[in-house]
């Protein structure tokens, strides 16, 4: 490849806007970078390539927001004549890798463009350019890397910034834009940690899939526009009550056991250091108390007051459910 | 009729001139063969446009095995025959998509071993009684045009006083067994549904009133019946469509001849659901409420399984107050929920059915 190149100062008008060809990087968080630009100005030039009527960018899409945001006119860049697309590339990774390793939103979007814009093969892109883009990735996540740059600019966020798991986020990557928008709803409000959020998704598609619904009649059904505005109780209290809602309708039989068996544990009044243990998923008849005491005294009452509960009819009653 | 098209025969090269493989080819002219070294390594073999790949192959493991039954349920005491080994009938609930990952199906040819191991087995031991059926691995009657196999083991087992031999289909296949002579030992049972299950779960199996048209036919050459209501898929309308069932069935045959009828409700090990997922993407079973049993599999929630098998109790039982019902593997709670009674335990379950087909040979027998 023969680079032909020079540096010149550039104005913000010569730069084409809307064309997005290299805008790659996924950092969403522009902070340190403006903070640095206004107190140093600015270090490295941008890459542009120079395509007579105006200037692609090239490598520097960060940099060249920020100056945009804060009115820097005039820049300086390294302007290449010249190249194809693929090499231009070829040169955005070789400047980009240099210093750092491409994080797998990164990847997906490089690895989106090779395939979708350059006709690049599978197999090619994976011998030449997998361990380039990241020394992490193995050819057998190629293909859930690639997923990933079907998702939406807000979940490819929570990505980048690891509030969303790869699981989860190979999960999403297969929902449409509409879903993955309802779930960024959701997502927006309440901090769901890797479980609950694969927990959520999994209601959320077995649901869909058993009664052939959309999500959003799904979510409708669950009230989640009131949970989710309801101001007196706390974002863990609401995720608790979204995840209830909707495995009572996955598993409607099983929750209402699961209700009747709370309503009747309550009735029993056994007190805190005495606990029933049921077998799990009422299957099964393996039943056991545990009992919690400091002293034989307060053994002997805790005993007592078993007797009493496994004489009631609640007792029973729980038995008889499982 | 044959219901599927022959892609290929794959012949193990020990079997290449025997003369069950040169019928065989003799009866599908056109149909393409490969003699290969290892029949059982060609597993990249798939189903391609609703052709079917068979390996003819020479067994060499033990045909006749105990069904391993599941820890912690009441089973019933079976010992299964690997004469045919996978099925092509599309059942998206099956079990044996996890068994073989091949689509080609595979015939065990070498029938006289076959013969020579059950008789190592049963013979010695006359005070002892099996039950025995080929429908296990795969469907009994389906391949039956290919190989025949009832035409070896009918006549087999019919000279045993101590057998009860169970073939056991979802096709209507049944014109091979009408001319075999066979003794009042032999049984031939139908994995039954309503007709809304068969349509969606069972793609290339017969319809069910073609199946209860060959149990009548099976009933008038002689046979004894039997049924089994598994798995039992649980959705809204499932009452009043399994209640049609068992109402179609007896419209067909007679209760006197049917030996036994099992129930057991949809069952998977937790890695199967994504097997079925990916096989069959139109299927719903997967959602329904499953959660791990005593054994470990995905079972529907007990008190599912005790309302589909305490409502096809009284049913069945409302038919007539004789017939003969099992649970297959589930446990003694279950058994006491569902039918207020329970045998307790594997063995007594074995010793139940073992007593009931004895009273069903010795009915049979007295009235040929």
């Amino acid at each position: 490849m023969k680079l032909e190149y020079q540096m010149q100062r550039l104005n913000l008008t010569d730069i084409d806007p809307d064309n997005r060809d290299f805008d790659l990087s996924y950092n969403p968080d522009l902070t340190p970078l403006a903070r640095s630009i206004k107190s140093v100005g600015l270090v490295y030039p941008l890459i542009v390539h120079d395509e007579l009527t105006n200037k692609v960018i090239v490598d520097g899409w960060r940099r060249f927001r920020v100056l945009k945001e804060h009115s820097i006119r005039a820049f300086s860049a390294l302007v290449l004549t010249r190249q194809s697309r693929l090499n231009l590339l070829d040169i955005y990774l070789a400047v980009n890798s240099f210093h750092r390793q491409f994080n797998l939103i990164e990847a997906s979007m490089i690895f989106h463009k090779m395939k979708s814009k350059y006709g690049l093969d599978d197999h090619y892109i994976i011998a030449h350019y997998l361990k380039y883009v990241n020394i992490n990735l193995s050819p057998e996540s190629y293909l859930k890397i690639l997923e990933l740059s079907h998702l939406i600019d807000e979940l490819k966020k929570g990505v980048a910034l690891e509030r969303i798991n790869l699981s989860n986020a190979y999960g999403l990557a297969q929902l449409d834009e509409g879903k993955q928008s309802l779930i960024a709803e959701i997502l927006r409000d309440l901090q769901f940690n890797t479980n609950k959020l694969s927990q959520l998704l999994l209601y959320l598609e077995e649901i869909g899939n058993r009664d052939e619904t959309e999500m959003e009649i799904i979510l409708d059904k669950l009230g989640l526009k009131t949970i989710l505005e309801n101001s007196k109780i706390n974002s863990n209290e609401k995720i608790e009550l979204i995840l209830d809602g909707l495995e009572e309708l996955r598993y409607p039989h099983y929750s209402r056991l699961k209700a009747r068996v709370k309503a009747l544990r309550k009735a029993l009044k056994l007190p805190p250091q005495i606990n029933l243990v049921t077998p799990s998923s009422f299957d099964g008849n393996s039943f056991k108390f545990e009992l919690n005491f400091n002293e034989d005294e307060q053994c002997r009452r805790l005993v007592d007051e078993l007797r009493k509960a496994i004489q009631s009819t609640e007792f029973e009653r729980i038995i008889e459910l499982f | 009729m044959s219901i599927y098209k022959i892609e290929k025969f794959i012949i193990h090269e020990e079997l290449k001139e025997s003369r069950d493989v040169k019928v065989i080819l003799e009866k599908y002219p056109g149909v393409p063969f490969e003699i290969v070294s290892d029949a059982a390594h060609s597993d990249e073999l798939t189903l391609k446009k609703g052709g079917l790949y068979f390996k003819l192959q020479k067994y060499n493991g033990q045909f006749l095995t105990k069904c391993p039954g599941t820890p912690n349920h009441i089973c019933c005491g079976y010992q299964v025959i690997s004469s045919v080994m996978n099925c092509h009938l599309g059942c998206s609930y099956c079990i044996l998509q996890g068994y073989y990952h091949s689509k080609a199906v595979t015939i065990n040819l070498n029938s006289s071993d076959l013969l020579g191991e059950l008789e190592r087995k049963i013979l010695p031991y006359p005070e002892r009684f099996f039950r025995i059926g080929t429908g296990e691995f795969s469907d009994s009657l389906a391949y039956e045009e290919i190989y025949n196999f009832c035409n070896h083991l009918v006549p087999f087992f019919s000279g045993q006083s101590n057998v009860l031999f169970e073939i056991k289909s979802k096709t209507g296949m049944v014109n091979g067994l009408l001319d075999i002579e066979h003794g009042p030992n032999i049984m031939v049972s139908w994995s039954v549904a309503p007709e809304s299950i068969i349509e969606k779960e069972e793609l290339f199996t017969a319809p069910l009133i073609t199946r209860l048209k060959a149990a009548r036919e099976c009933q008038d050459a002689g046979y004894l019946l039997g049924f089994h209501f598994d798995p039992m898929i649980y959705y809204p309308d499932w009452e009043m469509d399994y209640k049609r069932t068992v109402e179609q069935i007896f419209d067909y045959v007679k209760p006197s001849k049917v030996v036994w009828i099992s129930l057991g409700a949809f069952r998977i090990p937790p890695h199967f659901k994504s097997t079925i997922i990916k096989n069959f993407p139109k299927s719903k079973i997967v959602y329904g409420e499953l959660f791990p049993g005593l054994d470990g599999k995905l079972r529907y929630l007990k008190q599912i399984r005790v309302e589909l098998f305490g409502k096809m109790y009284r049913w069945l039982k409302g038919v007539d107050k004789n017939l003969c019902l099992y649970l297959c593997m589930e446990s003694d709670r279950v058994w006491m929920k569902s039918f207020g009674w329970s045998p307790g335990y594997t063995g007594n379950l074995a010793n139940i059915l073992d007593e009931r087909a004895l009273y069903m040979i010795s009915n049979n027998r007295s009235k040929a």
